[in-house]
């Protein structure tokens, strides 16, 4: 093939840019120690990427919200502790008023102590969160959801519940909302105010109470068995306590063991990113030396080539 | 005697001429398109002299270029097709790392906006969380805007582009014609043509195939005419016909923006379109692809995201009640949905394109009010507290694609559950007509539904039994008494990953999916594939220009083998005629000598 100066030249430069071109690739990839810097890298894996990104963040998101349903679930357990010893100590109250050698002045000061006892437990069940609201208020927010008056005649206490029954749910994992309140009627019941019903025993056990104790034996024929209904209506009270820790209990369980799956799906979604997107390092490093060497030589070859001339010896 | 003068001179002449070939092939070996020349010369028809033919020296009848008219059409034709390659590839390379960086892509900013809702989910009655959620709702349609913003530029830059190079085109249209005139004059016949006259007319025709594809069509005279796309002329040996970018018009009725190509014909201000994608090469087809495939595309793409996203959330906020216990007045962001339906009435492409353009412009959030977002629901069970079973949260589903009566706001009246212990899930709906069957939630665990006749969807939880059916009234939650009800607010945060978007089409008379089409991607998942079709374009294209680089290097190659300038060469041919010359100097020194000798006799 007859070769003109120009096609040193033409192919020289060529052969020189290709050659920096796949060096500056491969210092892009080593720099950032990823393989994909743009879809056009590797289109299919690059959309792939994108959801796994997605994934992964909501996979994250979903573990932070885990662990914001289990602290406030927390704060719910606590209180209902608070109120399970509570309701304790106001059956202690109970089993001292069935005493039948109390004069007056003893249940006056059961009474005193027993109203005291009363205000706590309201005030435990109007609750609010670390933002003010109302933790057993159902959804509603615009007043406390138990109201609690003293009168000197029946009734003695009145305590009613103007709250919901709704909750408050959050997304823990794809296709699981869990509760995160216990609405109030549920846990202590709706009214103090009779007929007697399922849910409202303890409310109304503690009129009951109220009320015997102003009475006494003397003024009441049913003494003995109003306080033994004032106990059955508290322990039925501290049972629901209990149900409601119990329920609180799981949920929170769930949270966590969603949050700690969470955690590890998070490891996984990484791996499977890295996967796709990260640099072999040694391959890179190795490729990179070969695309140094090449570029070496072809600059040597072109100089050398380039200074041979016939104009040199004549 | 003097025939051998004559000789010797005829060969110091033609050594002269050759040496002068030699100096210019030298002093243009670095001339962009210069072919080599060389001096046409013949032994001189000889004499009779009696006893035989006797020759006459040396006669030189042309200088010719070293030229091969296939292989500079060759050259021409991948110079186009490279060039068109790489004006692609640069606006390709440009929405590539737009769409690829986390910093400047939708990604981030979609995660960002979901993960706000997520926290207000904590606490929905916070209105500083309420105003992140709007913060980061103006950060997506700002990011929305600004990418457009972008793909304006690029759109904007390459009609640009297309405009300049028409410009160019018709300057070396014209450059080509006075030179086509040129060479006609100073043709002097037989082949003897202006031989540096020639390289440069290549070199323009060159130039032009950088900018547009074209045929080149030689004639006896010397002369060419040049035409581009299907036949359509560019230059007829001495004139040029004007080629003119038109925006809109009858070539793009509903696009006004959109540039179209056209041939003015001479004397007249009439244009015949030429069809761009007919065109196979040169920055301006380039260019025009990018604007009528890729461009579009993505900006459809993008429109249709927006407008999809928008109305989704929109849907689903209509049927909220906000902290003050109104219900909902307006979506969160603009209402883009007229888009859609100028979008789908459009019947052209340009059309298209158009109206989502003008979506993404549009893309804004209405609600600046925090205690205005309406994430609570707008129903809600008004039973006793303490009948069992309780509904624990119940609230309207906006249907994606629905009619505008299944996402209409319930506007109250009498409605009920009835709980059945018998039946299996446990409730039916009764809205005074037949009882409306519920269902279980295909992927929410603890959620059932049921659709109104009127179209309505309801979602509901509800905890408890009882061993008797009851009924349980459902009404309006108006009056603020719910702003802790955040199940609206879970709606909106549901519809990251359902599916909003059907495929993008992959015919090239539409941008848009049939309204039928299912939707089957989630805005993420259907952001990957945009992400993945730039992706791959680009790569196609780079890989293409990289295949049209070696191309045009083997092509200059083989021409350079051909036509090229070896400088050794001529190093060897000016030592070869310098001899000659010497010895062309010795026959007339020798003729002078016989002369001499003659004279001294006498």
């Amino acid at each position: 093939m007859r070769v003109s100066s120009n096609t040193q030249y033409i192919m020289g430069t060529f052969n020189l840019q290709n050659k920096q071109f796949q060096l500056t690739k491969l210092g892009e990839q080593l720099s950032t120690l990823k393989r994909i810097n743009r879809a056009s890298d590797d289109p299919v894996a690059s959309a792939s990427l994108v959801e796994i990104r997605q994934s992964k963040d909501i996979n994250a998101q979903q573990a932070k919200n885990a662990e914001a349903a289990s602290t406030q679930l927390a704060i719910s357990d606590t209180v209902l502790r608070q109120v399970a010893t509570s309701i304790s100590s106001i059956k202690t109250l109970a089993v001292q008023a069935g005493n039948g050698s109390l004069n007056n002045q003893n249940r006056q000061a059961i009474q005193n102590e027993m109203r005291e006892r009363v205000k706590e437990l309201v005030s435990l069940a109007n609750s609010t969160d670390g933002n003010g609201n109302y933790l057993f208020g159902g959804t509603s927010k615009g007043q406390p959801p138990f109201s609690l008056t003293f009168g000197n005649t029946a009734p003695n206490i009145a305590i009613d519940y103007h709250g919901n029954d709704q909750r408050q749910y959050m997304a823990i994992s794809p296709g699981r909302d869990v509760a995160i309140t216990e609405p109030g009627a549920a846990l202590f019941g709706v009214t103090s105010a009779p007929p007697a019903a399922s849910g409202n025993e303890l409310l109304q056990a503690l009129t009951l109470f109220d009320e015997s104790l102003v009475a006494g034996p003397a003024g009441s024929a049913t003494y003995a068995a109003d306080i033994g209904k004032v106990m059955s209506g508290l322990d039925a009270g501290l049972s629901r306590m209990l149900a409601g820790q119990a329920s609180l209990g799981a949920r929170m369980q769930e949270a966590d063991a969603l949050k700690d799956a969470g955690d590890a799906l998070n490891i996984q979604y990484a791996t499977q990113a890295s996967n796709l997107e990260d640099l072999d390092l040694a391959k890179a490093v190795s490729d990179r030396e070969m695309a140094k060497m090449a570029l070496e030589v072809s600059q040597k070859t072109y100089s050398q080539v380039k200074g041979l001339s016939l104009f040199n010896y004549i | 005697m003097s025939s051998i003068f004559s000789i010797g001179v005829s060969g110091l002449n033609a050594a002269k001429a050759a040496l002068e070939v030699t100096s210019h092939n030298i002093g243009n070996v670095n001339t962009d398109g210069y072919n080599r020349q060389r001096l046409e010369q013949a032994a001189a028809s000889p004499q009779f002299v009696g006893f035989g033919y006797v020759g006459r020296g040396v006669d030189l009848y042309a200088v010719s270029r070293m030229y091969d008219g296939f292989m500079e059409n060759q050259l021409q034709a991948v110079t186009a097709s490279s060039s068109g390659f790489q004006t692609q590839e640069l606006a390709l390379n440009d929405i590539d790392n737009l769409l690829s960086d986390p910093s400047t892509g939708l990604s981030s900013v979609m995660q960002g906006f979901y993960s706000s809702l997520q926290q207000l989910s904590q606490q929905p009655s916070s209105v500083a969380a309420r105003q992140t959620v709007i913060s980061q709702a103006e950060t997506v349609a700002g990011r929305f805007q600004s990418m457009n913003n972008r793909l304006e530029e690029l759109r904007n830059g390459l009609i640009n582009q297309v405009g300049n190079s028409v410009g160019a085109v018709n300057a070396y249209a014209k450059q080509l014609a006075d030179l086509n005139k040129q060479i006609v004059s100073l043709n002097e016949q037989n082949g003897r043509l202006p031989n540096d006259l020639l390289d440069q007319r290549d070199v323009i025709v060159r130039d032009l195939n950088k900018l547009i594809k074209t045929d080149m069509i030689a004639k006896p005279d010397g002369t060419v005419d040049v035409f581009i796309g299907q036949g359509h002329p560019l230059v007829l040996s001495e004139s040029n016909y004007e080629l003119v970018m038109a925006r809109g018009g009858v070539n793009n009725p509903e696009d006004p923006e959109a540039p179209s190509l056209n041939i003015k014909l001479p004397g007249t201000n009439n244009l015949v379109a030429v069809d761009s994608q007919l065109i196979k090469g040169g920055a301006i087809a380039g260019a025009m692809t990018t604007l009528t495939y890729d461009l579009t595309r993505v900006q459809a793409d993008m429109g249709r995201m927006a407008i999809e996203f928008t109305d989704a959330i929109n849907s689903q906020h209509k049927l909220g009640v906000d902290l003050n216990g109104s219900a909902a007045t307006s979506g969160l962001f603009t209402d883009l949905s007229s888009f859609r339906a100028t979008a789908y009435a459009a019947t052209t492409v340009g059309g298209q394109a158009k109206a989502m353009r003008d979506a993404l412009d549009n893309f804004g959030v209405v609600i600046q009010d925090p205690s205005k977002l309406a994430l609570s629901s707008n129903v809600r069970s008004t039973a006793a507290t303490g009948i069992q079973p309780k509904i624990s949260s119940i609230w309207q589903v906006s249907q994606i694609g629905g009619t505008a009566a299944a996402n209409t706001p319930w506007p109250g009246g009498a409605l009920s559950l009835e709980y059945n212990p018998a039946i299996n899930p446990p409730f039916q709906a009764n809205a005074g007509g037949p009882l409306v069957s519920v269902t279980q939630s295909p992927n929410q665990s603890g959620v059932y539904q049921f659709t109104l006749a009127t179209g309505q969807t309801f979602a509901f939880k509800f905890e408890g039994q009882s061993s008797t059916p009851q009924t349980i009234p459902i009404g309006l939650s108006a009056g603020g008494s719910v702003q802790l009800d955040n199940s609206n607010l879970l709606e909106i945060a549901k519809l990251q990953t359902k599916p909003l978007m059907a495929a993008t089409p992959t015919s090239t008379s539409t941008v848009l999916p049939p309204t039928t089409d299912p939707r089957t991607a989630s805005m993420q998942s259907f952001y990957g594939q945009m992400v993945s079709y730039v992706g791959s374009r680009t790569n196609v294209v780079q890989i293409s220009k990289q295949a049209q680089d070696a191309a045009l290097q083997e092509v200059k190659l083989k021409k350079e083998s051909f036509s090229g300038v070896n400088l050794d060469e001529e190093a060897a041919n000016l030592l070869r005629y310098q001899q000659a010359y010497q010895a062309s100097s010795k026959v007339i020194q020798a003729a002078q000598e016989m002369f001499q000798t003659l004279l001294q006799i006498a």
